[in-house]
């Protein structure tokens, strides 16, 4: 009997050793625009422009241990005139995000970094519900999780989004883009509102991933959230 | 007496440069510049591509900020108007 013990946990702690901890996950964006803005005369032709450009952004999970950075990957183009530079702001701020996001499980707290300037909260349990519906991703078999996320609308309402996971219990890592996390498994896809971040290039390394904290003066998301209600 | 002599002469020349050309304007030919009122024409947009007020305040601000600068730098707008 403590043959098959002492067996059982030098299996546990051999796989647990064996798990890597370090990783690059690229998502890619697909945007499902909206037919009535884009058949609006206005701003149809704009639209239709930044829809398009968000389709070709992607951004780079990384994670090490405890600490993991989320941002754009960026893609330089010097012919890049001053409309195309609008287009992809609008298209940044409508339907993914401007964003950069570090987190650090251990210590509990997560800095976004937006325009140089860095706001640090705390890291809160984000409330999932996990279904049993399924689907196969790359090969990779995930299941679906729906969240909530309250905010502020621009008539000044309080709104909630709906939030669309789908995340793989055979990688036990409980990331995802942007700021979502917190399931038992890697976020393989995820859609808010009219985007969907899909994981198109998993690689596990074994060297080492310095991920870098930007290191300047924080703002409370409290004070943020003031001045930015204060415009 | 010389010089009173070439100031008249410098004066009906003058007038009658100044006179050169000188003919109606029709109304309907006018061009004027007209300044753009980018603070209506961004809401218009901004109501356009949110129609259902699905943007949040903080992206609502930074797009209508960017909508606003672009509609600033176009400048004004040359527009033909009647007379």
């Amino acid at each position: 009997m403590k043959k098959i013990f002492l067996i059982l946990v030098t299996f546990v702690c051999l796989t647990s050793f064996s798990q890597v901890s370090k990783g690059k996950i690229i998502y890619t964006i697909n945007i499902n625009a909206d037919e009535n803005v884009l058949k609006s005369d206005n701003m149809g032709s704009t639209y239709s422009e930044m829809s398009k450009k968000a389709g070709t952004f992607s951004y780079v999970l990384y994670f090490s241990g405890s600490k993991t950075s989320f941002q754009k990957e960026n893609k330089l183009n010097s012919r890049e005139s001053e409309q195309d530079r609008m287009i992809s702001d609008l298209a940044s701020v409508m339907f993914t995000t401007q964003y950069n996001y570090y987190f650090d499980f251990k210590n509990k707290y997560m800095l976004s970094e937006i325009e140089g300037t860095i706001i640090k909260d705390t890291v809160k349990p984000i409330n999932w519900l996990i279904n049993s519906e399924s689907k196969l991703i790359d090969g990779i078999m995930c299941f679906q999780a729906l969240s909530q996320v309250e905010y502020l609308g621009r008539d000044n309402k309080t709104k909630f989004k709906k939030i669309v996971a789908w995340f793989a219990p055979s990688l036990p890592y409980s990331y995802g883009p942007k700021n979502f996390y917190g399931l038992p498994g890697l976020i393989l896809e995820l859609t808010e509102n009219r985007t969907t971040y899909l994981a198109t290039v998993i690689d596990f390394k074994d060297d080492i991933i310095d991920i870098d904290f930007p290191k300047s003066k924080t703002v409370s998301q409290e004070d943020y959230t003031k001045k930015v209600r204060s415009n | 007496m010389k010089k009173l002599v070439f100031t008249a002469l410098a004066v009906v020349a003058f007038s009658a440069v100044a006179m050169a050309k000188t003919g109606e304007v029709k109304g309907s030919d006018l061009l004027s510049y007209e300044d753009t009122d980018c603070v209506s024409e961004t809401a218009d947009k901004m109501d356009c591509l949110d129609p259902e007020n699905k943007l949040s305040a903080e992206e609502a601000n930074k797009i209508y900020q960017i909508l606003y600068n672009n509609c600033i730098g176009a400048g004004p707008v040359n527009r033909l108007t009647q007379g």
